[in-house]
């Protein structure tokens, strides 16, 4: 084929599309939908992905966390178990933290514990939840946490009643904005705003406070209860190794089934598989829109042909090989289909934006969503095949015609 | 007389429609030899076969029996392709209905015959063919934008494209008044005269009175044949 050819034909066939603007609008919208579907999906789950990832890289991935199990009752009903358990079987204290340390391959354990607090600032009175972090260890803590102090000081070594307070909690929490310095009453004892944090991009993270583990102690009666330990392990050291050492230390004080181990790399992992997961159904929901939008263009380019019966007939009298007449319909249904993909392509990445506008306003501000070059190609590249796939067989059909029949408008 | 070459012949041509259990025979043993220049008429009443032989002249279909050639070539045995490579470039077709494609201007209909064939970027002399039938003004409008005899000579331009040897016109003044009529049929005459090879498929005997042949066919057979002297 000579490019004056082509040019002709593609002229031949924008026009015809044009003449019918309905229904190749119709059709271009039954693709679009489809296109616009995998995109959005597609670039949200990576967006999703990426923000967990960027989320973890602040962790590092040699961390080991220690929680108790919220199952430690045993078999589900059996709580005769319970009752013959001590409570320090069950739960997780200074004690572990202690032993957990002198594990060779532990670097360094950390733990913490929380509890809901009402909060009173000028008046106003909220409830909050207060992380209680050890004084010695807040700076690691902190930092192993993937915080930062955006204002004042940590709360290192200091005894006194000294909160740290998050972002969102000292800008939006109440009527006025709380700054260093600022003093509020923490379950009615009064604490001095000393630090204000970097926000880490969501609202629940950025409204949490934190104080003293020692003050909370020996002002609230927290116990000895941790809620969490994080044991920061040797870079030189095999993680898995590690956790196995953990877990074979805290079964001699504690039942096997009261406490969990788990590493950052695995509950990255989890995440990942839960999103993994979910891509996979969200796209192939997406998918089957993509098919229906190509029956979608099959019929259109079925009506075209029946509608131009007598010009197939016309065109072959004039000398046009069934190559001739099969690139006529199939260049029709891959230009329906790539602008369909191309308008898909723009409503996809909009909506994927606005949900990224959205979330970020809800200041979960690690979301955001990119088009990247491969993600266009793939949605071009599916709708070239749609294209083709939903105009192989119209066409195939209209370059058959006998041109007698053709001519009669008869078949 | 000077022996003419023969550009078309049919030898004992039958085309049987099957419909069903019903067959019609709408030819019954045709033969025929065109000669290069003749100026003839195919004349007969409806349902004769006139259309069908049409066809087959023309390529566009084959017999059920009997051998059809273009050019001393029998093409009997030829493929869709290779009959539409005979069709572009051996027979111009004018129909009553003028069949012109809707979407493009008079310009580029004339210039789609061109298109189908082998040939790389042959120079397309479409402007000059539709100057030469009297449409120089009208190169850009679309058939609806022009009356029917215009339509008929853009249709006879698109014929000319690409410079093929016969015209089959099948009722070319069918849907026309007298004066389009008139002026349709004088063009083919001028298109004769040089050197083209014209059949024109009638059933109007004022149309063919004005043809140098007349052939006339009944119930799918040739019933007559004859040269005349025309004014
Ligand atoms: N595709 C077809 N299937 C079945 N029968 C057909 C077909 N084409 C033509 N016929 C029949 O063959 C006979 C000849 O038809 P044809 O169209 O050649 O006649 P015609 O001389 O062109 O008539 P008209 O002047 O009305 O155009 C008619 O009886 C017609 O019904
Ligand atoms: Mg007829």
């Amino acid at each position: 084929m000579n490019s004056e050819k082509i040019k002709q034909l593609l002229n031949l066939t924008v026009k015809n599309i044009f003449r019918r603007k309905v229904r190749s609008f119709l059709t271009v919208l039954s693709v679009v939908i489809g296109i616009t579907a995998v995109i959005a999906l597609i670039l949200l789950s990576t967006g999703l992905f990426n923000s967990v990832e960027s989320m973890f890289e602040t962790f590092g991935t040699n961390t080991i966390f220690v929680i108790p199990s919220t199952f430690g009752g045993g078999r589900t009903g059996d709580f005769s178990n319970l009752s013959t358990r001590t409570a320090t079987e069950q739960q997780l204290t200074d004690r572990d933290l202690q032993n957990l340390e002198r594990l060779p391959e532990i670097d360094k354990a950390f733990g913490y514990s929380y509890k809901m607090s009402s909060i009173e600032f000028r008046r106003e009175e909220k409830f909050q939840l207060n992380a209680f972090i050890s004084e010695k260890d807040f700076d690691e803590v902190i930092d192993l946490m993937g915080l930062e102090l955006r204002e004042g000081t940590s709360i290192q070594g200091q005894t006194s009643r000294k909160i740290v307070v998050g972002p969102y909690f000292a800008d939006h929490f109440f009527e006025r904005k709380v700054e260093v310095g600022n003093r509020i009453k923490v379950d009615g004892y009064d604490f001095r705003v000393v630090g204000i944090l970097e926000s880490v991009g969501n609202v629940q993270d950025d409204s949490q406070i934190y104080t003293s583990l020692e003050v909370g102690r020996s002002l609230f009666g927290i116990g000895e209860r941790l809620e969490q330990i994080m044991l920061r392990i040797d870079d030189r050291e095999d993680i898995e190794y590690a956790k196995e050492r953990v877990e074979r230390r805290l079964e001699r004080d504690h039942e096997e089934d009261t406490f969990i181990v788990i590493t950052s790399q695995q509950i990255l992992n989890m995440i990942q598989m839960v999103l993994n997961m979910l891509t996979v159904v969200l796209v192939a929901i997406a998918l089957i829109s993509v098919v229906v939008g190509s029956i979608g263009i099959m019929n259109s380019i079925y009506t075209s042909v029946l509608e131009r019966i007598k010009e197939i007939g016309i065109l072959k009298s004039i000398g046009a090989k069934i190559s001739d007449i099969v690139f006529i319909f199939l260049v029709e249904s891959v230009v329906l289909s790539l602008i369909g993909g191309i308008i898909g392509i723009g409503l996809g990445y909009g909506i994927a934006k606005l949900v990224e506008y959205y979330a970020i306003t809800k200041g979960f501000d690690m979301f955001i969503i990119v088009l990247t070059p491969q993600i266009v190609l793939l949605a071009m590249g599916l709708s070239l095949f749609v294209g083709v796939i939903a105009g192989i067989f119209p066409s195939k059909k209209a370059s058959k015609l006998k041109p007698v029949d053709a001519l009669r408008n008869i078949f | 007389m000077v022996k003419k070459k023969i550009v078309l012949e049919l030898k004992d041509v039958h085309k049987i429609y099957k419909m069903g259990e019903v067959e019609v025979k709408a030819l019954r043993g045709v033969s025929l030899k065109i000669y290069k220049g003749d100026f003839a008429s195919i004349m007969g009443p409806s349902g004769s076969g006139k259309s069908t032989l049409m066809h087959i002249i023309g390529a566009l279909d084959l017999p059920t029996n009997g051998e059809v050639y273009i050019d001393k070539t029998n093409i009997n045995n030829y493929t869709e392709n290779q009959l539409a490579g005979i069709r572009g470039k051996k027979i111009g077709f004018v129909f009553q209905e003028f069949n012109l494609i809707q979407t493009l201007t008079a310009l580029e209909n004339v210039r789609l015959p061109m298109l189908f064939q082998e040939v790389e970027d042959r120079k397309c002399h479409c402007e000059d063919i539709l100057k030469s039938v009297g449409l120089g003004e009208r190169l850009d409008h679309k058939p609806t934008e022009l009356s029917g005899g215009q339509q008929q000579r853009v249709a006879i331009a698109r014929s000319l494209a690409n410079n093929p040897d016969i015209i089959l016109a099948d009722e070319p003044s069918g849907a026309l008044d007298s004066k389009s009529s008139k002026e349709i049929l004088k063009l083919l005459y001028t298109l004769n005269k040089k050197g083209k090879t014209i059949i024109i498929i009638t059933h109007d005997k004022n149309i063919a009175e004005k043809t140098k042949r007349q052939i006339k066919i009944k119930d799918g057979l040739i019933v007559e044949d004859k040269n005349v002297k025309i004014k």
